[in-house]
Formats: structure tokens, C-alpha cells, sequence
């Protein structure tokens, strides 16, 4: 094992000990005493292990091969996930495993939840931090990580040359760390202060825009929310803004030029990916209208904010929605399923990549009349390279057989057709809300251990990337095959 | 595109078609039965349209480039879907939209039929119905290359677009020689099967019409319950071994016979085919014991049956799938994906597609963790893939992208989601057994039925010809280079 990746574990799980002093704080100040010391021993738990692992983690060399950094991801999201899951468990509330499978979906801002609706402040604070702080890796991996592991379908050629470079060294992840803790954080609280303003208490407008900003979705202010208009609106930027291209908002930090910021609207993905939205919430808004499930006012912010929800695979906690019609679930599904633009927070396929597929093909019906013709392609006036889209497609094939298999192993729980399929897709695009769709949380919960285990794989398989497994497992083997027994 | 070719090959198209029809009409004056003028009135508008045609047309065709190959290939499925339609319209057996969904699904082998109470349609009419997959399952213009004497090198292109899966095993090297021997084998095997059959105790017409429907791997059953009518096992068993050879690669079948059985044994195209059957069958099987009350026996009758009967998308049914538990009816709808072999009468993505698309994402993987490496793909023994597979890739791609566009159609119109979704690839893939309410085809509304019959189409047709149809540019006069 890479002495590098435990050191980062180990600084990982630091992180997430002081995180859990945020509700460790907020126990005392609001005098829920069982809570602050479920919440001082999981600190202290948490802080013990990352001590011990710092403390086994000399020599480390400066650099991650493409099989560390693959073995690293999972790694982090994993034991963080585990001491994530202390509060939980200690509280009482959860089983462990239960308690796993929430801090799971918080990490890879799944937003799936289990906890009893009406439990402590703290700890929904805390299931807020963890999605918040999920987003936050994301986003760092994104920068960091990802581009040498799985950059080759379509992150790096979205991205700016400085970010291109295979190799990932220690100095590189520490620079960029802080750089992209001052833009999360900047968003985080513009997000805060919309909430705030149009009338929202501050512990709701700080759990919202974590959870908006995180793309996690899962947050319910109170009992009975209604979708006001602000509301809607100040939720929807929050969530469009985090379905775009994060790389540009970071390239417009690193060069203190705020005129880049206009790169986003020049950008053909982003504007797909708007027109997306704009299409799929007239056709959800109008069959809302139709069907008479709201008036014409609320049928479109219902509509539009439900739509731009799926499509930064955010889904809200909203429970009228359950009963929408079907027609509708379906497009956010699928609107789930594409996910947002290349390099942001959203899961899902991503609309860059589904862009240069179709038009590749279109392509390929022009070789279908002239077999031998050559053919040239560009997005936003920079060429795709063959290479490109040949692994576009396999990753795409990737995505469908990965999908097919875990609706199979979902399925032999005894669920029916419908429900597998949500489950999966759910966990696979990190939008928690579509396991709700047609399956009840009563039977989620009496799912056998080994599915629930098996989603929280989908999960962290999600964020991570099928393809990124697939290095795992193959160059495992390869590592296996090549060790002197 | 010069259109004097493609008018004059479609008259004799349409000529051939009218000689196809003499066979029902024949056989409903042996019967005496009422549909005879229904066939006349086919027959009639069929030669009308052929000798329309054949005067626009002009016999010239030593140069066909591509394009009007596409024009020829895809204009004829339309055209004679529409002829095929004509019979069950005149003798008013069910609506004008019915007659055109069950027409395509005749010639496109999908065999989703829309009528109820199948006993009542005249005899004559059923054999028309099996008749019609008889003909689309090979292929139209197989079967007329075959059969009508062709000038000019070019209807190889005719005959490549055709035919099923990206395949280049031809057992000949004259493309009428391969038609030919293909046409012998396919009727062959009908005959085979049809004797058979009769062995198996069913009557004439019954055997005759299963034969036609099963190598077609069509799905139109002359019974309402399907084979299931039958209840007779070893009936059954010979169905489905033909089922699977229907999905199996019939020039291969040829090569095989020609050069020995060691050919089949070592293409690994069929011998996925066979494994996925196996493995699919024994997950079904094990799911329907510990699920269902059902005894491990039938459950590997049903189960072997039915998976058979989807992988080769031909949709017979003896067993009520419908109420079978979620993981069993996903089992299905995978191999409802994949389908049968290139080259064969199913329909489908092709196994050798999918086996493609697992070779690219492996030397992807390996490109990665290697990143100087130089992969080699190759396949059997056919080498340099490269375009073959990134072609491979935009099908699959493309494949999945329409069957969501239709799903989104059919929710549109009153579908549940997973209804819809099966729906649209069982119609892509000429599979004709659906879930839920998709299932019920006589049910379903109209703009869901001409979206089915446009999705068949495109499915038979493998997707690139009739979107490139769609292409305005296509159509212009005088570009043929």
C-alpha cells in the first residue's frame, strides 16, 4: 500500500473530526446534552484513528501512480463513511449498517435518507456537513484526482492545459485544496445569504445552501414547506450553479479575471444543459397544469424547480412530489440520469459527453453513404479527437452494462421492476430522491443487509466512476500477478 | 441519387410481392373462404403500384452507388409494409392503424400482434400473418435477389444493408450465389421444422404457420394462448431449439456444413450466444423455484422456453412471464438487449456487437493503466476493427438513445415508466412480448402503435439506413458521388 494515500486518508479523517465539532457546538448551544457527547465521542473516535494513521505514514513519496490515485478514492470515501457513520449509530437512532448507508449517501451527496423526521438539530446538521463536505471532495477531485484517473472521457478536454498533466503529486493536491476551499466556501455563503434574505431562519438558510450547493438535496426546512416563488428561484440558481462546469468558476479565481466568468455563457454545454431544463420543466409544468395538480403559477415553480433539481442530480426532499404523475417522474429520471455539465458537482452521465456522442453520430450516418469519407468534429471551436469519442463510447457502454447489472442484483431482493430500477439509478447518478419514487421507506428498510451494502457500493461507484473500478480491479490483479510469492 | 433505378427496382419488387400473395389467395379458394377477394384487392393494388413503377423506372442500374441502395432497401420495407397491410384492411378484421402496426410486425419478425381472438381470423389470413415473417425474416431483398435474375455487380450493396449485424462471413463469393444458398437453408430448416411438428401431432396448418413464424423468429402464434395452446413438450423442445438456430448465423450454418462442424464450435459469436441462453435459463430457473411455488422441472420448461424465445426476439410464449418475479423479467429484458447472432433472422443489438463493445472497454482499461501501450483488437480472425468497432459503439448508443426517445412518446401517451421503457426496446429489437400494459398491444392507443411500427422498422433496418433517409440531402437529385 502507497504510504501517501494513508497519509491523505489520515488527513481526510482530520478533517472530518472537525467538521463534527461544528454540531458538537451547536449540542451545547442548544442544551441537547445526550447529543453532545454522542457527538464529543465521535470526535474524539475519529480524531484517535486519523492520530494513529498520521503517526504510520513516514517516508511518503510525493506522488500517486493512476492505480494510487484510483486505490485513494476509494479509500477516502470509504473510512470517511464509516466514521461519518459514528453519530448516527451512537445516537441511538440507526442500526450500524443503517447508519453507514446514511453517511454513504451524505459523502457522495446521494441525499438518501433514513433518520427519523423530527430528530435532533445537531445531527441533521450533521447529515448537511457531510453531503456538504462530500461536495467539497468532489469538487477537489475533480481538480485533482479524477482528470489523470478517468480525465480521458471528456473531463480533460474541457479543461484548461494547466489542469491537464497525468501525475499527481502532494505539492499539487495541497495548492489546490486551499484554492478551492475559498470558492466553495463563496459559494456556500452567497447561497446562505439568498436563503437568508427572503425570510428563512438562519439554521435553515445554512442547511439549504449546503445542501444545494453540495448537490446532496437533503434538507426539509419544516414540516410543511410549500416551493414559494423566492424561494424556488434563490434554489434554482443555487442548483444551476452547481450543475456548470466548475472548472471555469476556478479558472476565473486563479487568474483573479472575473470576465472569465462570461466563458460560462459562451459555452455550448451550459447551454444545452439550460435548454434541457427549459424544455423538460415546459413539459413538466404544462402536464402538471393539465392534470390540475397546481395552479398555473405554482404548476411552473413546482415544474422548473423539481426539473433543475434532477438535473444537478440534487433532488430535493419535496413529498408532494411522490404523487406526481408518472410522465413527469420520467423526464427527471432521465433528466437525473444525464446529470449536469462536465466537471461539476452533478452525477450522471454528464451533457458534454452526451453531446459529443450524438453528434459523432450524425457523423457516422455520413459514412453510412460514403464509407470511405473523413471526417472532422468541434465543440465550441476545438476539435474532438477520435480518441475521444472511441472512449466516450465505451464508457458509455460502461454506464449501461454497470446499470443493467446492479438492477439485476437490486431486483433478486424481491422488489418489483420499477422499484429496482429506481434504486439503482438513484445511487448510481447520487440522486437520493428517485429511490422514493414508487418505493415506500418502509420497505427500504427491510432490505436484506446485502443489497443495502450493495447500494452504498453504487454510490461511492458513482462518484468515483465505474471506469475508475474498473483500473481498481484490473490493475489489482495485474499487482497480484506480478508479486514474487 | 438516380431515381429511374430505385423505381424500376421497386416495380419488380412489388411484382415479386403479388406472386407472394397468390399464395394465400390460392390457398383461401382451397378453404373457400371469404378472404380470397381481400388478396385480390392486395394483389391488384401491388400490380398497379409495380407496373406505375416499372414505367417510371428505367432498367439501367449497372451503377448503384450506396445511396440508392439505402433508397431501394428502405423505401421497400415501407412500401410493402403497407401491401402486407392491405388484406387485413379490406376485410375490415380491425382498424386502419391495427392493420399497418400488424403488417410491420409481420414483416419486421417482431410478431406483436394486435388481435384478440386469433381463431376467428380465416385461415387463409393466419398463413398470410406467418407469411408475411417469412419473408421479412431473411429479408426481402435477400429473397429477391434469390430468386429474380439481377444484372450488375452493385445489389451486393442491396444485400449489405440488409442483412443483420455487422457480419462479413459470406459462405460464396457471388452475392446471388450467397442469397441463393442462404434462401435454400432458411427453407430448408422451415420444412424441417414443419415435418417435425406434424410429427409432434399438431395439424397441417398449425405446423405450417409455427414453422414459418419460429425460423422467422417472428412470434405469430395461431393460437391466442400461444404455444402454450399446444401443451405438448416435445412440441416445445423443437420450437425452441429453432428458435435458437433462427437466432443463430445462417451463413455460418452453410460454412459449417461445407467445411465441417468444426466451424461452429470455434466461433465464439455462437458459442456466447449458447452461454448467455445457459446462463440466462438457470438464473431464471433458480429465481422461479425459490420465488414462485413452482417445481424445478417446469420452471426450466417455462424458463429455457421463454429465454429462448427472447434472445432470438422471436416472443412466443407458453408460460405467463408477466406474473414472473422482477429479477426474472429483467433476465429477459437483457437478452431482449442483446439478441441474436449477426447475420441471423433475429433482431436486437447482435451478440457480436456486444461482445465488441466488452473488447473496446478492455483496451481502454489497459490503454490507461499502460498509457505507451499499442492494443490490438481482434476478433476471430478478422483484425483492423477499429471503424468496425466505433461504429459498433455509435449503434449501441444510438440504439439505447431512440428506444428512450420512444419510451418518453409512450409515457407521453399513458404509459407507466417501465412499461414504456420495455415496450420501446421490445419494440427496437422486433422482440414482440412487452410487459404490463405494453404488453397488451390490442390495448394500446394509437400514436403509441405508428410509434411502435416507425421503432420496428428502424430496429429491422439497423438504425443508420433510415435515420440517414431522414436526411433531406439524401434525397437530392443528381449528388451521386
Amino acid at each position: 500500500m502507497d504510504r501517501l494515500i494513508v497519509y491523505l486518508v489520515g488527513r481526510a479523517l482530520f478533517i472530518c473530526s472537525g467538521l463534527m465539532l461544528i454540531p458538537f457546538v451547536l449540542s451545547i448551544y442548544l442544551d441537547e446534552f445526550s447529543m453532545t457527547g454522542v457527538f464529543g465521542e465521535a470526535t474524539f473516535i475519529t480524531l484517535l484513528a486519523a492520530v494513529y494513521i498520521r503517526g504510520h505514514s513516514h517516508n511518503i513519496s510525493d506522488s500517486l501512480s493512476v492505480f494510487g490515485g484510483v486505490a485513494f478514492l476509494f479509500a477516502c470515501w470509504l473510512s470517511l463513511s464509516i466514521f461519518g457513520a459514528l453519530p448516527y449509530y451512537l445516537s441511538g437512532s440507526l442500526s450500524f449498517l443503517d447508519s453507514f448507508v446514511e453517511s454513504v449517501s451524505g459523502f457522495t451527496t446521494t441525499g438518501y435518507t433514513n433518520t427519523p423526521f423530527m430528530t435532533s438539530p445537531s445531527l441533521i446538521l450533521w447529515r448537511s456537513l457531510t453531503q456538504w463536505m462530500g461536495g467539497c471532495m468532489v469538487f477537489l477531485f475533480i481538480t485533482t484526482i479524477l482528470p489523470a484517473i478517468s480525465g480521458c472521457f471528456g473531463m480533460s478536454f474541457a479543461m484548461p492545459v494547466a489542469l491537464k498533466t497525468g501525475i499527481i503529486t502532494l505539492s499539487r493536491l495541497k495548492k489546490n485544496t486551499r484554492r478551492l476551499m475559498k470558492i466553495y466556501f463563496i459559494m456556500t455563503l452567497t447561497g446562505f445569504l439568498i436563503y437568508y434574505v427572503i425570510d428563512m431562519n438562519a439554521y435553515d438558510a445554512l442547511n439549504m445552501a449546503m445542501v444545494t450547493i453540495s448537490t446532496g438535496g437533503c434538507y426539509m426546512p419544516d414540516a410543511d414547506f410549500h416551493i414559494s416563488f423566492m424561494f424556488g428561484l434563490a434554489s434554482l440558481v443555487g442548483l444551476f450553479s452547481a450543475g456548470c462546469n466548475i472548472i471555469i468558476y476556478w479558472q476565473a479565481i486563479k487568474r483573479r479575471q472575473l470576465v472569465m466568468l462570461k466563458n460560462i455563457a459562451a459555452n455550448t454545454e451550459t447551454r444545452i444543459f439550460l435548454l434541457m431544463i427549459i424544455l423538460a420543466g415546459l413539459i413538466t409544468s404544462i402536464d402538471l397544469y393539465s392534470k390540475g395538480y397546481y395552479d398555473l403559477v405554482n404548476s411552473f415553480v413546482n415544474g422548473f424547480f423539481q426539473v433543475s433539481s434532477f438535473a444537478s442530480t440534487t433532488g430535493t426532499m419535496h413529498y408532494e412530489m411522490l404523487h406526481w404523475p408518472e410522465l413527469d417522474k420520467m423526464i427527471l429520471i432521465l433528466l437525473a440520469s444525464v446529470g449536469g455539465c462536465i466537471g461539476s458537482l452533478a452525477g450522471g452521465f454528464k451533457v458534454l459527453r452526451l453531446m459529443i456522442l450524438l453528434k459523432s453520430c450524425t457523423n457516422e450516418l455520413q459514412r453510412t453513404i460514403h464509407p470511405d469519407i473523413v471526417l472532422h468534429m468541434d465543440i465550441d471551436s476545438q476539435a474532438v479527437p477520435d480518441k475521444l469519442v472511441n472512449r466516450l463510447l465505451g464508457f458509455f457502454f460502461m454506464i449501461l452494462i454497470t446499470l443493467i447489472a446492479s438492477i439485476l442484483v437490486i431486483s433478486a431482493a424481491g422488489l418489483n421492476m420499477q422499484q429496482s430500477m429506481d434504486i439503482a439509478i438513484a445511487c448510481l447518478t447520487s440522486t437520493g430522491q428517485i429511490i422514493f419514487f414508487h418505493t415506500s421507506q418502509q420497505s427500504i428498510n427491510e432490505l436484506p443487509a446485502s443489497i443495502k451494502l450493495f447500494c452504498s457500493f453504487l454510490m461511492i461507484l458513482g462518484k468515483v466512476d465505474i471506469f475508475a473500478f474498473l483500473l481498481l480491479v484490473y490493475g489489482g490483479r495485474q499487482k497480484l500477478m506480478n508479486q514474487r510469492w | 441519387m438516380s431515381y429511374p433505378v430505385i423505381y424500376y427496382i421497386l416495380g419488380r419488387l412489388l411484382f415479386a410481392t403479388a406472386v407472394a400473395l397468390c399464395i394465400p389467395l390460392a390457398a383461401s379458394f382451397y378453404w373457400h373462404e371469404q378472404s380470397s377477394l381481400d388478396f385480390a384487392a392486395a394483389i391488384s393494388v401491388s400490380l398497379c403500384c409495380s407496373v406505375y413503377f416499372s414505367n417510371k423506372g428505367d432498367d439501367n442500374h449497372d451503377n448503384i452507388s450506396i445511396r440508392e441502395g439505402i433508397a431501394i432497401t428502405g423505401l421497400s420495407w415501407l412500401i410493402i409494409s403497407f401491401i402486407i397491410a392491405i388484406p387485413y384492411l379490406s376485410g375490415h378484421y380491425m382498424p386502419p392503424v391495427d392493420c399497418l402496426f400488424e403488417g410491420v410486425s409481420g414483416i419486421t419478425g417482431s410478431g406483436a400482434s394486435v388481435v384478440t381472438d386469433i381463431p376467428r381470423l380465416p385461415e387463409s389470413i393466419i398463413l398470410w400473418r406467418s407469411l408475411s415473417h417469412w419473408l421479412g425474416g431473411l429479408g426481402i431483398i435477400v429473397i429477391f435477389i434469390a430468386l429474380f435474375p439481377q444484372t450488375g455487380s452493385s445489389i451486393i450493396k442491396m444485400f449489405e444493408i440488409e442483412t443483420t449485424g455487422p457480419t462479413e462471413d459470406r459462405p460464396m463469393p457471388r452475392i446471388r450465389s450467397t442469397a441463393k444458398v442462404l434462401l435454400k437453408i432458411y427453407t430448408l430448416l422451415t420444412f424441417l421444422l414443419t415435418a417435425l411438428l406434424l410429427l409432434c401431432g399438431l395439424n397441417l396448418s398449425d405446423a405450417v404457420n409455427n414453422a414459418m413464424s419460429t425460423i422467422a423468429t417472428g412470434g405469430f402464434a395461431t393460437k391466442n394462448s400461444s404455444i402454450s395452446y399446444f401443451n405438448n413438450l416435445p412440441a416445445e423442445i423443437i420450437i425452441m431449439v429453432f428458435m435458437l438456430i433462427g437466432g443463430g448465423n445462417f451463413s455460418l450454418y452453410y460454412i459449417a456444413w461445407k467445411r465441417g462442424l468444426k466451424k461452429l464450435t470455434t466461433n465464439s459469436e455462437l458459442l456466447v450466444y449458447l452461454g448467455l441462453f445457459s446462463s440466462i435459463t438457470i438464473l431464471i430457473t433458480i429465481n422461479l423455484v425459490y420465488m414462485t411455488n413452482l417445481d424445478p422441472y417446469s420452471a426450466l420448461r417455462y424458463a429455457s422456453f421463454q429465454t429462448a424465445s427472447v434472445i432470438s426476439t422471436t416472443g412466443f410464449s407458453t408460460a405467463d412471464f408477466d406474473s414472473w418475479p422482477a429479477f426474472s423479467k429483467y433476465c429477459l429484458l437483457i437478452v431482449m438487449l442483446t439478441g441474436g447472432c449477426a447475420g441471423s433472422t433475429a433482431g436486437g443489438i447482435k451478440i457480436v456487437r456486444v461482445i465488441l463493445m466488452f473488447k473496446m472497454v478492455s483496451s481502454i482499461v489497459k490503454e490507461k493503466l499502460s498509457p505507451n501501450r499499442v492494443i490490438h483488437t481482434s476478433f476471430d480472425t478478422r483484425e483492423r476493427l477499429d471503424i468496425v468497432i466505433n461504429r459498433v459503439g455509435r449503434f449501441c448508443f444510438l440504439y439505447m438513445f431512440i428506444t428512450t426517445i420512444g419510451a418518453i412518446i409512450f409515457a407521453i401517451d399513458g404509459l407507466n415508466i417501465m412499461d414504456a421503457i420495455v415496450l420501446g426496446i421490445s419494440s427496437i429489437g422486433n422482440v414482440g412480448i412487452a410487459y404490463g400494459a405494453g404488453g397488451n398491444f390490442a390495448q394500446l392507443n394509437n400514436l403509441t402503435k405508428l410509434v411502435c411500427c416507425m421503432m420496428m422498422i428502424i430496429g429491422r433496418l439497423e438504425i443508420f439506413i433510415f435515420l440517414v433517409m431522414l436526411r433531406p440531402s439524401f434525397w437530392q437529385k443528381g449528388a451521386s458521388w
